[in-house]
């Protein structure tokens, strides 16, 4: 909201502030300075400070004495004017809308406009023109040009144009309002504020009082919609003026100048916070106005010339004959506006249910400064104040003005402990805080009323802080006017809790990856439903009631999802090396709990292969994992074999899923197709000189299950030995599952087991593969009798599995 | 006389063999000569024999002599030596030879990988709060419309709804999943799960419907403090401010609140802090005024507490909050966060080492 200092000063004595003095000058002013920290500091933010200077030096009032054509111009013609000077001033001008004896701004030569045009003498056509007749936009009372400022008939000629409209250079300040602060939301709330802060003087402008009286036909008003309607009739509307240096003001606060009634209209809600709107009287059915919820389907064609439907939650207001001529707190309709024709209007200031105008303001998308206010909340007491500045503005005098409801509640008493403000608060001196509610106080200034009561005190807000319902709200002003800076600071420390140790886990694997060579990733956590389906989902996600745009309307159901894009983006842009990792939450539409959707947080790693097998990268990370993390022994299954809805899918035979010992998938590894590399439709793309990518994805509580590593074992003193084994293996029999079962057969002595060797060989079921055991035991070196026994028990388990031992 | 003629031609071998010796290409050529040194027909060898039969008084001076000899042809043999086996070192360590430097300058993306800067972030920002004796919560993304706006004070139509445009879900009744839109819901699972005292900071991930421009994503971090315990007032919601200020941004940084308003908090503030670009004397960033707006704070209201089952005249509390990826931001001076999303591997390459 944009606001002027001048405006203020009308109500708020800013004199403790240094102001009274020498115009300011700047927006780094000294008392500008103090002016922004004040209301910063009672929560109203300055966001904006602007100086509007007045730049009217040399600007005078001159009559126009002659008018006489240039020879070969005929856009331009030169007048003689009388400026005081005792002399006629010759000064060409391009306007037409002025005759001999008008009264109209001049900008002798040396002088500066708003706009920062410089006036001299100049010769056009051969004449010389001392200066410049001015317009309402190049004076700056107005953003509309129209040929020159005629001035009113009695301005005194040679008399300073400044001074005679009123202007001086003013401070534009444009605040940020809190919603639960209605009242900050014009002028005279935020100077209410101010002057409390400043413990100085406050006082509301007087206009000749309004006489308010019964009507003799009272307009039908839905209590529930609207508990206060006051309206005044006008005449003579058409001789209604409104003072140019107000017009200045308001355009300095970003209002249009439209018309004197709309002017004044606009600049009582700028300056008490009250809405009206001005209805033509004589194009109004009956000459009446009536308030009402609106009837499903009621269609309106508003000012702005749209055609809206209404519904019952919708307030209207209605004619005399029923008929919807507006949308109450919203916008009026075309039909009964006023326009340059009116003669007799129909103000209307009322204060209506402060819900129902913002769920219209909202279901209609249309946001006005009035339904602003209305939904914040307006005093529904200063409707004939309203009235009368309105009527002091425009020079009108109200016919007759009449209340037709008030049924408005009065604020209900609030009853708050001394010791309660104190406990809130914390400062260490109570007596000071306390002093806030005390008579004359600061709360008092800006309209709480405070009584003593037993151990505390009973407020009563005013009508204009519908905000301020409960103790918490009375403390929350005691401390805003006290001042948050001068509250003591107390310091707290909490019982010490640190991370948690699945916390911790995760910290430690996100350092693991990170020193593997994985860069962590930014989650695209909102994925396109094609993504989806390029890592293998093809329904079950949750979407968007209204995403920002289709590649980001669904929840991913894999990490793959998202980190696809990633993967694509870094070979788009030649770096094909994309060595990823990331920890997030996956979605899906099944199988959550509480009314939520499933939100599961996994670990993603996708790995450039260096040969030509992804899922040989990808297992040599899972191994790391797997060892640093302690996880249980993974089982492995053919990704075709179980569930894969909640998984990515990958190469049909690169892949694998990862079970849990009860049998569930708690992750998936292998390859990545052609088509999901490059994002083109065939499975078997052509990866050209792309590298093959290993993925792995898996759900991080399954990583993070492996608890606390047991104690370390000392290694054995006596000297090891290796063992080799090479077995041929069936088909379907895992090389996992063999090394598991040759693990169990060699027992406590195997301090260590891997694959030296495979082989494959075509067109064959079965495989070849060497392990190697490296044996030791802390009892005494491994004799051949016991080797020997050993060899034995691993063949019979091999041959559990139906693979067999090779010997020889 | 035939002694003296046997030294002079002892002496013309032992020269010749000390000049082939010096030739020698290879151990083995060397090897040769010394059979030939130790070989009986030789005539060192022939000499010594003679010695025997010679005249006892001319011994002495005759076997110096021959000693002499036999001297100068070891030591010219086992120069000889000495010179191949240098040679032999050189050829081997002179193949071998390479340079540190090549390895140090590779491509810029091999080598050890990153942790996120937003990931780097959250956890220092974590630390600070652990080492004030908070734990760490966390909680979905995907909330329910009661935990991240009804509990907390915002009924529908609230004009605070408006202003964190949601991205609701089809799921469930209309409008009763959301992505959500700060990290309070997280405090409100809490304050159900756990009995206070309860001293707590919950980071995380949010989403808002905005435009994305070059300080916003829809999708953006934040970390909010939470603390209910006896008798917690706004004093120490100002010293908790004030000493994270400091902690991490350094002692020179100065935090300040002034009012403000949000539905769960009673008093409300804005905090902001000492602009860390030019130190509070004024510039671009700060708009000239010296102070960065950081984040919203305040004491917890009691409907909050009252939606949760916390007795508000039992115990009190504080929350404040504010967004990680605009510290980053700050601190890495990346110039546009809509390159976050990309991942892009030059962006997250940077990320390394940075603490
Ligand atoms: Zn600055």
């Amino acid at each position: 909201m944009r606001i002027t200092l001048q405006w203020l000063q009308e109500f708020a004595d800013l004199s403790s502030l240094g102001f009274g003095g020498d115009p300011v000058g700047s927006a780094g002013d000294r008392r500008v300075a103090a002016l922004v920290d004040a209301l910063n500091q009672l929560g109203m933010v300055v966001e904006g400070v602007e100086i509007a200077p007045a730049s009217l030096d040399g600007v005078v009032v001159a009559e126009v004495v002659e008018i006489s054509e240039i020879e070969g111009a005929d856009r331009i013609r030169l007048t003689g004017v009388d400026d005081g000077e005792g002399r006629l001033r010759p000064v060409v001008c391009g306007a037409w809308n002025f005759q001999v004896g008008d009264k109209v701004p001049l900008a002798r030569p040396g002088s500066t406009l708003p706009n920062g045009r410089e006036i001299g003498s100049r010769k056009l056509r051969g004449m010389v023109s001392e200066g410049m007749l001015c317009s309402p936009v190049e004076v700056g009372v107005s953003p509309e040009s129209g040929g020159l400022l005629i001035l009113d008939s009695s301005a005194p000629v040679g008399e300073e144009l400044a001074s005679y409209l009123g202007i001086a250079t003013d401070v534009v300040l444009d605040l940020a309002i809190e919603a639960n602060r209605p009242d900050a939301n014009c002028v005279m709330g935020v100077a209410r504020d101010l002057a409390a802060w400043l413990r100085a003087p406050f006082s509301e402008p007087e206009s000749p009082p309004v006489k308010l009286v019964e009507p003799s036909r009272p307009f039908a008003v839905d209590a529930a919609a609207c508990d206060r309607l006051v309206t005044a009739e006008f005449g003579g509307v058409e001789g209604a003026t409104f003072p140019l240096r107000l017009v200045r003001r308001l355009q300095l606060c970003g209002m249009r100048s439209i018309s004197p009634v709309v002017d004044a209209s606009n600049y009582v809600m700028l300056e008490i916070g009250q809405p009206t709107h001005a209805y033509d009287l004589d194009r109004l059915a009956a000459g009446a106005i009536a308030v009402r919820s609106a009837a499903p389907g009621e269609r309106i064609t508003t000012l702005d010339g749209t055609e809206r439907t209404l519904g019952p939650e919708d307030i209207c207001i209605a004619g005399g004959d029923g008929a919807p001529i507006g949308i109450a707190g919203v916008m009026g309709g075309s039909d009964t506006e006023i326009t340059a024709g009116t003669t007799r209007m129909l103000l209307e200031v009322a204060h209506f249910d402060r819900g129902r105008i913002a769920r219209t303001s909202k279901r209609l998308g249309l946001r006005s400064e009035a339904s602003a206010r209305f939904e914040r909340g307006v005093d529904p007491s200063i409707a004939e104040q309203a009235i009368a500045r309105f009527a002091q503005l425009t020079g009108l005098e109200p016919q007759v003005a009449c209340v037709h409801a008030s049924t408005y509640p009065l604020p209900e008493p609030i009853l708050v402990k001394s010791e309660q403000v104190v406990a809130a608060i914390g400062h260490d001196d109570p007596q000071a805080l306390l002093s806030m509610l005390e008579p004359s106080g600061p709360l008092e200034a800006i309209g709480l009323s405070c009584e003593p009561t037993d151990g505390g005190f009973t407020v009563t807000p005013p009508l204009y802080r519908p905000d301020i319902t409960g103790p918490h709200d009375v403390i929350e002003e005691v401390a805003r006017h006290f001042g948050y800076a001068r509250v003591t600071s107390r310091m707290l420390r909490g019982p010490g809790a640190g991370l948690t140790p699945s916390q911790r886990f995760e910290r430690q694997l996100r350092e693991l990856l990170g020193g593997m060579g994985f860069h962590e990733t930014w989650p695209a956590t909102l994925v396109a439903p094609a993504e989806q389906a390029d890592a293998g989902t093809t329904s079950g996600w949750v979407t968007l009631s209204d995403p920002i745009s289709a590649l980001e309307s669904t929840l991913r159901v894999t990490v793959l999802s998202g980190l696809l894009r990633a993967l694509r983006h870094n070979i788009s842009r030649r770096m094909p090396a994309v060595n990823l990792f990331e920890i997030g939450p996956v979605f899906s539409g099944a199988g959550g709990s509480g009314g939520l959707p499933r939100e599961v947080r996994r670990l993603a790693v996708l790995v450039a292969a260096d040969g030509g097998n992804g899922l040989r990268a990808i297992g040599s990370v899972l191994a790391d994992l797997r060892d640093f993390s302690r996880c249980p022994v993974l089982e492995l299954a053919e990704a075709g074999s179980i569930d894969g809805s909640w998984w990515p899918s990958l190469h049909p035979t690169r892949s694998q899923a990862l079970l849990d010992s009860s049998g569930s998938v708690v992750g998936m590894a292998g390859e990545l197709l052609g088509s999901q590399v490059t994002g083109t439709a065939s499975p078997g793309a052509e990866l050209g000189s792309l590298p093959r990518y290993g993925y792995l994805e898996i759900d991080l509580g399954y990583l993070d299950s492996g608890g606390e590593p047991g104690r370390i074992a000392p290694p054995s003193v006596y000297t090891s030995s290796d063992l080799d084994f090479s077995f041929v293996v069936p088909a379907g029999v895992g090389v996992c599952e063999l090394h598991s079962a040759v693990r169990e057969a060699l027992g406590l002595v195997c301090q260590d087991l891997f694959v030296f060797d495979r082989y494959t060989p075509e067109s064959s079921g079965e495989s070849y593969v060497g392990l190697r055991a490296r044996l030791e035991s802390p009892e005494g070196v491994i004799d051949d009798a016991i080797t020997r026994e050993l060899i034995e028990s691993v063949a019979a388990a091999a041959a559990r599995l139906g693979s067999r031992l090779r010997r020889g | 006389m035939e002694s003296g003629a046997g030294l002079e031609e002892a002496t013309r071998w032992v020269e010749e063999l000390s000049s082939r010796a010096a030739g020698a290409a290879s151990g083995a050529e060397l090897a040769k000569l010394r059979e030939a040194v130790g070989d009986r027909g030789s005539p060192l060898s022939a000499l010594y024999r003679s010695m025997k039969v010679m005249d006892p008084a001319l011994r002495p001076e005759f076997g110096r002599r021959l000693q002499e000899l036999r001297l100068r042809l070891d030591q010219a043999l086992e120069a000889a030596s000495a010179a191949i086996s240098a040679r032999e070192r050189e050829a081997t360590f002179g193949a071998e030879r390479d340079d540190l430097g090549a390895y140090l300058c590779r491509s810029r993306y091999e080598g050890v990988g990153s942790l996120h800067l937003i990931t780097m972030t959250r956890m220092e920002l974590e630390d600070i709060f652990i080492s004030l004796g908070y734990a760490v919560a966390e909680g979905p993304e995907v909330e329910s419309e009661w935990n991240n706006f009804e509990a907390l004070n915002i009924p529908k139509f609230h004009p605070a709804r408006a202003s964190q445009d949601s991205f609701f879900l089809d799921f469930g009744e209309e409008e009763s999943t959301l992505l959500r839109t700060h990290t309070s819901p997280i405090e409100i699972r809490l304050m159900q799960a756990q009995k206070p005292p309860i001293y707590a900071v919950a980071p995380g991930r949010v989403y808002r419907r905005d435009t994305p421009d070059a300080r916003h994503t829809p999708a953006f971090h934040q970390i909010e403090a939470l603390v209910v315990d006896r008798g917690i007032s706004f004093s120490n919601l100002k010293a908790t401010i004030e000493s994270f200020t400091s902690a991490y941004f350094g002692p020179s940084i100065k935090a300040r609140l002034r009012p403000a308003y949000f539905p769960f908090t009673e008093p409300s503030a804005e905090f902001e802090i000492t602009c860390t670009i030019c130190s509070g004397t004024g510039c671009r960033t700060c708009s000239g005024t010296g102070w960065i707006e950081l984040g919203g704070a305040g004491m917890v209201h009691p409907k909050v507490f009252e939606a949760v089952g916390i007795d508000h005249r039992v115990y009190s509390g504080f929350a404040f909050g504010f967004g990680i990826d605009r510290l980053a931001q700050m601190r890495a001076g990346l110039p546009d966060m809509r390159v976050l999303p990309e991942n892009d591997l030059r962006i997250l390459a940077q990320f390394r080492g940075r603490r």
